[in-house]
C-alpha cells in the first residue's frame, strides 16, 4: 500500500515538473539573435513579440493595418489582406486576378489560408479579432495587435510597424506628415469662437438610432477639426440614443458616413430622407442644409488617413477657413 | 323519427382492419348496447359514426344523408358524443362547459341566448349538477366531471346519443340515475342511444337491443336477449357465464364464472345429493377440482338442476312438485353405484325428497364413502316431522362422515380419494394374481373402476 | 375591461411625458389638444415651441402608438397560437413566423435596394412576406391529408424556425457593411417609426384582432380537444386555418415595423390567463389591451432606465420586455399557483 502511494506521488510530481519545464522552456525560449530593433515589439494590448528577422511575408487582418503597411512602403511584403481592404489599391481586383490572397472577412479570418501562406508577421486589430489573435499565437505565429484609441495611438502603430519592417524612415516621414497636417488644422481653428455642434450618425433605421459618445473614435477627430461632438458629454463609445436627443441638442452639422465597403445605399438612404425624418426639420443642420457626407472608410478606420478625415471635417465645419 | 344506417363499414388504422363489414340499422327509441372484448372495435364503431374516423369502405346514413357529407354543425345538432376520456385541460366553469353544447345551435356572431341558458339549466338539473355551475371543472370529482360532459351532450338536444363507457367514474347511485335519465329520454323523445358497455348487467337492464362485436366483426346483433346468451359470451369472451332473467327487474342478468382452472382430472366421480340451491356452488367447485360430478334426484325447477344443466352434469330428474318415484329412485341408486363418493348437502327435506336420504343410506351400506355437509342443523330443515332427522342419525351411525362446511369436505375428500386410489391399486394388484372368474364376482361398481392404474 | 382601456389611455398619455426632451406636461396636452377638432379652440399655442410640437407629434406619439399596436398584435397572436396549439409554449417563433420575417428582412437589407412600396420600405414588406410564407411552408409540410395534427405542426414549426434562423446567420456572415443593419433589425425596436408605417400596419392588426374575435367560441371549444370540438359542430381544420392565418398576419404586421420583439406573444396571454381564466371571449380582448400597456411601459422604461448613467442612452426595448417581464410573470405565477394544465 505504502509503496504504491509513493510511486503515485512520484509520478505526479514528475508529470507536473515536466509540464512546467516544457512550459517555461517554450515561453522563455530566446530565438537566435536578430536585429535588436526586432526584440520586444510591444503592441497595443501590451503583448511583446520578437522577430528573428525582418518579415518577408506579412498578412494583414484589417484594412487599417493594410493601409499602414502600404503607406510606409512595406506593401511588397504583403501576401494576404482581407476582403474589405480597398486602399490604396483595388485589392478585390488583385485577389480576383490571383495576384493577392484573401484571408476572408473581419471576424473570422481563415486560419488554413493563413497557415498555407506561412507568414512571418501578422497584423491584426482588436475587438472581435482577439480570439483569432490568440489562436494564431498558439499556432506559433507572430502577431502584432494594432488597437489604437486615439490619434497618438495611430502614430505609435505606424512607428511600431515601421520598426518591425525596417521602414523606420518611411514611418517617421508618414508620422510627421500626419502630425503636421493635423496641427495645421488645429491651429487654424484654434481661434474660432463659434465651433459647430456636430452629430455623427453611427446608425439609423426605424428600430433604433446609434450615436457616438466621448469614447468613440470619431469624437477626437471632430474635436481636432474644430467641431464639438453633440454627444461629447456621454461617457460612452457607440450607443443607442433617441431622435429626440438629436433634435433637442440641435446640431449645426450632421455627418453621414457613406460609400464604405462596397455599400450601394447607405443606411440613411438619401440626404432628403434624412431631412424628412420626423421632427428633424427643426434641426439647425437641416435648415441650413449642412448635411455632410464623408467617406466612411476614412472616418471609421484608425489608420494613416486620419489626417485626410480631419481635413475633410475641417472643410465641413469651417468652410470659410478651408 | 330519426334513422341511422350503418352499411358495410370497414375502418382501418393504417393497414390494420379494426372494423370489418359492420352493418346496423337503428331508429329513434332504440337503446343499443355495444358489447365486446377489449379491442373488438366498439370505440371505433362509435368513432366512425361520430365522424372521427372515416371508414375505408361502407356508408353511414343519418336520415338518408351520408353523414360524412354533412357539415359538422348540422351533424352536431343531431348527434352528441360522450367520450371515454373526460379530462379537460383548461379550467372552465361547469356551466361554461355545458353551454358549449349549445354551439351547434348558435351562429358565429351570436352570444348565448335565454333559450340556450334555459336548456343548459334544464340538462344540468336532470344530471344533478346545477349546484356546481360556477365551479371550475378541475375542482370537481370524476363523477361530477362525467355528469358535466353528459349534460353538455344533452345540451345539444341531440336525436342520437353516443356513449362510450359513460359510467366508469360514477358511483352506483349516479350510474343508475344517469342511465334512468338516458333511458327516459330515449323512450320519451325517441332518441337513438348507442352505448358501449363493459357491464353486461347494466346493458341488459337498459338496452332493448344489442350488438356484440368480436375482432372487428359483428358476432351477434338483435334484441338484447338474443345477443346476450351464455353461448355468445363463451364464444366471444371465452368466459363461462350463467345468463338468466332476474325476476325483480325483469331483465336478463349475467353471472360470469371464473375461467376454468386447468386442474388435473382426479378421475374420481362424486355423486351429489342436493337441491334448493345447496349444491350449486359445490358443483362448480368440485368440477374445478377435477372431479367428475353427477347429481340426483333433482326436480326440474330446482336451481341446482339449472346449474347442473349448465355445467353439463348428468342428473337424475323428477317432475316438479312430485315426490320421487320409484323409477327415479332406482336410477339415482344406479348413478350412485357408478360414483366413488357421495356427498349430501344441507338440503331441506320434505316428504317429496325424503327418498334421497334413503339413497344416501344405501350408499353407505354399500361401502361407498359418504359425506354429509351439515351447514344448517337438521332441525331447521326437517319438514317431515322428524323422519329426516331419524334417517340422518341412521346415516351417521352407519359410517357417513359429517362435515361442517365445504372446505372441510374438500380436504377430507382429498384424503378419501387418495385412500381410494391406494386401495384400488392394491386391489388391482391382487386381482392380477387371481383367476379371471373370480373378478366377475366383484360388484359392478368396482368394474367401473377397473381402468389402468398409472 | 373598460378599466383596462382607461388604463391604456392613461398609459399613453403618461408615456408622452417620457423622453429626453423636457417638455412641460401642459404643453403636451396642448399639443394633443390642438389636433382634436373641438378642443383646439381652448389651446393657446403661442407658448408652445414648434420643435416640441414636432417632437411630440412626430417622434413620441408614433413611437407610443407603435408600442400599442405591436403590443396588442403580439399578445393577440399569442392567444391565438396558444389556443390552437393548446400549448403554453406556442408563439410566433414556434410556427417559424418570426424566423420567416427575419429572413425576409435580412435578404432585403442585403440586397441594398431601397425602394418604397405603398409607403413601406422594402425591409418591412419583405419581413411581412417572409413571415406569411414561413407560415404557409410550415402548415403545408405538416399537413396529413386534409388535417394538420397539432404536434406535427409544432415540431415542423420549430424545425423550420431553426432552419430559417440558420439562414439568417448565413446571411449575416456574407453581409459586409449591411451586417449592422441586420443585427439591429433582429434586436428589435420602434424608436424611429413613421406615421406612414403606422397607417400601413394598422388595418392588418385591427382586422386581424377583430376577425379573431369572431372565432373565440371556436377557441374555447378547441381547448376542449379537437375531437370534442368536432363533435360540437366546429369545423376544426377550417377554424385552425383561419386562426393561424390571422395570428400570422397580425404578427407579420407587427414584426414588419419593429423587428423581433420577444416575450410579449409568449407571456402576456399567460399573464392574462392567470388573472382572468381561460375563457377566450374575455381572454382575447384583455390580453390585447394588457399587451399594449405592457409594451408601452417597457418602451418608456427603455427610454429612461439608462439615463442615470448617460443622459441620452436608451436600451433596446426587447431587453426591457425580458428583463422586467420575466420576473414579474414569475412572481404572479407563484402567487396564483393554480393547477395550470394545458
Amino acid at each position: 500500500m505504502n509503496t504504491k502511494y509513493l510511486i503515485a506521488t512520484v509520478a505526479v510530481i514528475v508529470l507536473i515538473a515536466s509540464a512546467a519545464f516544457i512550459y517555461i522552456y517554450y515561453q522563455g525560449q530566446t530565438p537566435d539573435e536578430g536585429p535588436e530593433a526586432l526584440q520586444s515589439l510591444v503592441d497595443d494590448h501590451g503583448d511583446t513579440t520578437s522577430l528573428t528577422a525582418y518579415p518577408e511575408r506579412i498578412v494583414s487582418l484589417a484594412p487599417s493595418c493594410t493601409e499602414i503597411l502600404y503607406a510606409i512602403d512595406a506593401g511588397d511584403k504583403v501576401v494576404a489582406v482581407t476582403d474589405y481592404c480597398n486602399y490604396p489599391y483595388n485589392f478585390t481586383a488583385w485577389i480576383a486576378g490571383g495576384n493577392m490572397t484573401s484571408i476572408g472577412g473581419f471576424e473570422d479570418p481563415n486560419m488554413e489560408v493563413i497557415a498555407s501562406l506561412n507568414p512571418d508577421l501578422i497584423l491584426a486589430s482588436g475587438g472581435v479579432q482577439e480570439e483569432s489573435v490568440e489562436t494564431l499565437r498558439n499556432l506559433g505565429y507572430k502577431v502584432l495587435v494594432l488597437d489604437p484609441t486615439n490619434i497618438t495611438g495611430v502614430l505609435q502603430n505606424i512607428e511600431l510597424v515601421g520598426r518591425a519592417t525596417d521602414k523606420n524612415a518611411e514611418a517617421t516621414d508618414l508620422m510627421n506628415d500626419i502630425t503636421s497636417r493635423i496641427d495645421a488644422v488645429v491651429n487654424k481653428v484654434a481661434d474660432v469662437t463659434s465651433k459647430p455642434e456636430v452629430y455623427y450618425e453611427v446608425f439609423y433605421d426605424p428600430t433604433a438610432l446609434w450615436a457616438a459618445g466621448s469614447k468613440a473614435w470619431q469624437n477626437e477627430l471632430i474635436e481636432k477639426a474644430g467641431g464639438i461632438n453633440v454627444f461629447a458629454d456621454q461617457p460612452l463609445d457607440y450607443f443607442q440614443s433617441s431622435a429626440e436627443a438629436v433634435v433637442v441638442r440641435n446640431p449645426d452639422v450632421i455627418l453621414l458616413p457613406a460609400g464604405g465597403m462596397g455599400e450601394e445605399t447607405p443606411f440613411w438612404g438619401s440626404v432628403d430622407e434624412v431631412k424628412d425624418r420626423p421632427a428633424w426639420g427643426s434641426i439647425s443642420a437641416v435648415q441650413n442644409d449642412r448635411l455632410c457626407q464623408i467617406d466612411s472608410d476614412i472616418i471609421q478606420r484608425a489608420g494613416p488617413r486620419v489626417a485626410d478625415a480631419i481635413e475633410q471635417l475641417a472643410e465641413f465645419f469651417h468652410p470659410a477657413l478651408f | 323519427m330519426v334513422f341511422l344506417n350503418v352499411d358495410g363499414v370497414e375502418c382501418r388504422y393504417g393497414s390494420v382492419k379494426v372494423l370489418d363489414d359492420v352493418s346496423l340499422s337503428v331508429k329513434g327509441g332504440d337503446f343499443v348496447g355495444i358489447l365486446g372484448p377489449n379491442g373488438s372495435g366498439k370505440t371505433t364503431l362509435l368513432k366512425s359514426i361520430s365522424r372521427s374516423l372515416k371508414p375505408h369502405k361502407g356508408t353511414i346514413l343519418l336520415n338518408e344523408a351520408d353523414i360524412y357529407s354533412l357539415k359538422s354543425i348540422d351533424v352536431a345538432k343531431q348527434l352528441a358524443v360522450v367520450p371515454q376520456d373526460t379530462s379537460i385541460g383548461f379550467n372552465f366553469a361547469a356551466l361554461d362547459i355545458v353551454l358549449m353544447g349549445r354551439n351547434p345551435h348558435m351562429k358565429r356572431f351570436q352570444m348565448e341566448s335565454e333559450k340556450d341558458m334555459a336548456v343548459a339549466r334544464k340538462v344540468m338539473n336532470l344530471t344533478n349538477i346545477w349546484h356546481l355551475a360556477e365551479r371550475p371543472i378541475n375542482e370537481l370529482s370524476g363523477g361530477e366531471k362525467q355528469r358535466v360532459i353528459i349534460a353538455r351532450a344533452l345540451a345539444q338536444e341531440p336525436k342520437i346519443l353516443l356513449l362510450d363507457e359513460p359510467l366508469t367514474h360514477l358511483d352506483i347511485v349516479n350510474q343508475l340515475e344517469i342511465m334512468d335519465l338516458v333511458k327516459d329520454l330515449c323512450v320519451k323523445e325517441k332518441l337513438i342511444i348507442l352505448a358501449v358497455f363493459h357491464d353486461f348487467n347494466l346493458a341488459a337492464r337498459y338496452c332493448n337491443s344489442a350488438i356484440m362485436l368480436n375482432k372487428g366483426k359483428i358476432f351477434s346483433a338483435g334484441s338484447l336477449t338474443d345477443v346476450l346468451t351464455s353461448e355468445n359470451i363463451k364464444s366471444v369472451f371465452n368466459v363461462d357465464a350463467i345468463v338468466t332473467k332476474h325476476l325483480v327487474t325483469n331483465s336478463v342478468f349475467v353471472i360470469p364464472l371464473s375461467p376454468q382452472k386447468p386442474s388435473q382430472s382426479k378421475k374420481c366421480s362424486i355423486h351429489l345429493i342436493c337441491g334448493a340451491g345447496t349444491g350449486t356452488g359445490l358443483m362448480k367447485i368440485l368440477l374445478d377440482e377435477g372431479y367428475s360430478v353427477t347429481a340426483g334426484v333433482l326436480n326440474v325447477l330446482d336451481t341446482d338442476f339449472e346449474t347442473a344443466q349448465f355445467l353439463k352434469i348428468p342428473v337424475t330428474t323428477e317432475a316438479p312438485f312430485s315426490p320421487i318415484t320409484e323409477k327415479n329412485h332406482k336410477a339415482n341408486l344406479e348413478m350412485i353405484s357408478e360414483a366413488s363418493t357421495v356427498v349430501l348437502t344441507s338440503v331441506p327435506f320434505g316428504d317429496g325428497n325424503l327418498q334421497n336420504l334413503e339413497a344416501a343410506i344405501a350408499a353407505v351400506k354399500r361401502g361407498i364413502p359418504t359425506f354429509v355437509i351439515e351447514e344448517v342443523p337438521i332441525e331447521r330443515r326437517d319438514f317431515t316431522g322428524g323422519k329426516a332427522k331419524a334417517l340422518l342419525a341412521e346415516l351417521k351411525s352407519k359410517g357417513a362422515e359429517f362435515v361442517k362446511d365445504q372446505n372441510e369436505l374438500l380436504s377430507l375428500l382429498k384424503v378419501s380419494v387418495e385412500k381410494l386410489n391406494i386401495a384400488k391399486k392394491e386391489r388391482d394388484r391382487i386381482l392380477d394374481h387371481l383367476k379371471p372368474e373370480e373378478t366377475k364376482i366383484r360388484g359392478k361398481g368396482e368394474k367401473g373402476k377397473e381402468e389402468k392404474t398409472v | 375591461m373598460l378599466l383596462l382601456v382607461l388604463a391604456l389611455i392613461i398609459t399613453v398619455i403618461v408615456s408622452l411625458n417620457v423622453g429626453y426632451a423636457q417638455i412641460p406636461f401642459p404643453d403636451i396636452l396642448g399639443i394633443i389638444g390642438k389636433q382634436i377638432p373641438f378642443l383646439d379652440n381652448f389651446v393657446d399655442s403661442s407658448l408652445i415651441l414648434p420643435q416640441n410640437e414636432a417632437i411630440i407629434l412626430q417622434i413620441r406619439l408614433p413611437r407610443i402608438l407603435a408600442g400599442v399596436l405591436v403590443g396588442a398584435a403580439l399578445a393577440a397572436a399569442g392567444v391565438l397560437y396558444q389556443g390552437v396549439f393548446k400549448n403554453p409554449m406556442a408563439d410566433s417563433y414556434v410556427l417559424g413566423v418570426s424566423a420567416g420575417a427575419a429572413v425576409g428582412a435580412s435578404l432585403s437589407i442585403l440586397s441594398g435596394i431601397g425602394f418604397v412600396f405603398l409607403g413601406l420600405r422594402l425591409v418591412q414588406v419583405a419581413a411581412f412576406i417572409g413571415a406569411i410564407s414561413a407560415m404557409f411552408l410550415v402548415y403545408n409540410i405538416s399537413r396529413v391529408g386534409s388535417r394538420v395534427p397539432v404536434t406535427t405542426l409544432l415540431l415542423c414549426g420549430i424545425a423550420v424556425n431553426f432552419f430559417l434562423f440558420a439562414i439568417v446567420g448565413l446571411l449575416e456572415v456574407i453581409a459586409g457593411d449591411e451586417l449592422h443593419s441586420i443585427v439591429f433589425w433582429l434586436v428589435g425596436g420602434f424608436s424611429n417609426v413613421l406615421w406612414r408605417d403606422i397607417w400601413a400596419v394598422l388595418p392588418f392588426i385591427v382586422i386581424g384582432i377583430v376577425a379573431a374575435y369572431f372565432y373565440v367560441r371556436d377557441l374555447n371549444l378547441l381547448a376542449m380537444g379537437e375531437e370534442t370540438a368536432h363533435h360540437l359542430g366546429v369545423n376544426v381544420e377550417r377554424s385552425k386555418q383561419v386562426l393561424l392565418v390571422l395570428a400570422s398576419l397580425t404578427t407579420a404586421a407587427a414584426v414588419s415595423i419593429c423587428g423581433l420583439v420577444g416575450f410579449v406573444g409568449l407571456m402576456i396571454p399567460h399573464l392574462t390567463r392567470l388573472l382572468i381564466g381561460p375563457d377566450h371571449r374575455i381572454l382575447l380582448p384583455t390580453s390585447t389591451v394588457i399587451g399594449a400597456i405592457f409594451l408601452v411601459i417597457c418602451d418608456d422604461l427603455a427610454r429612461v432606465v439608462a439615463t442615470p448613467f448617460a443622459s441620452t442612452l436608451e436600451l433596446p426595448v426587447g431587453i426591457i420586455t425580458m428583463l422586467f417581464g420575466a420576473p414579474f410573470f414569475i412572481l404572479l405565477f407563484k402567487k396564483k399557483k393554480q393547477s395550470y394544465a394545458a
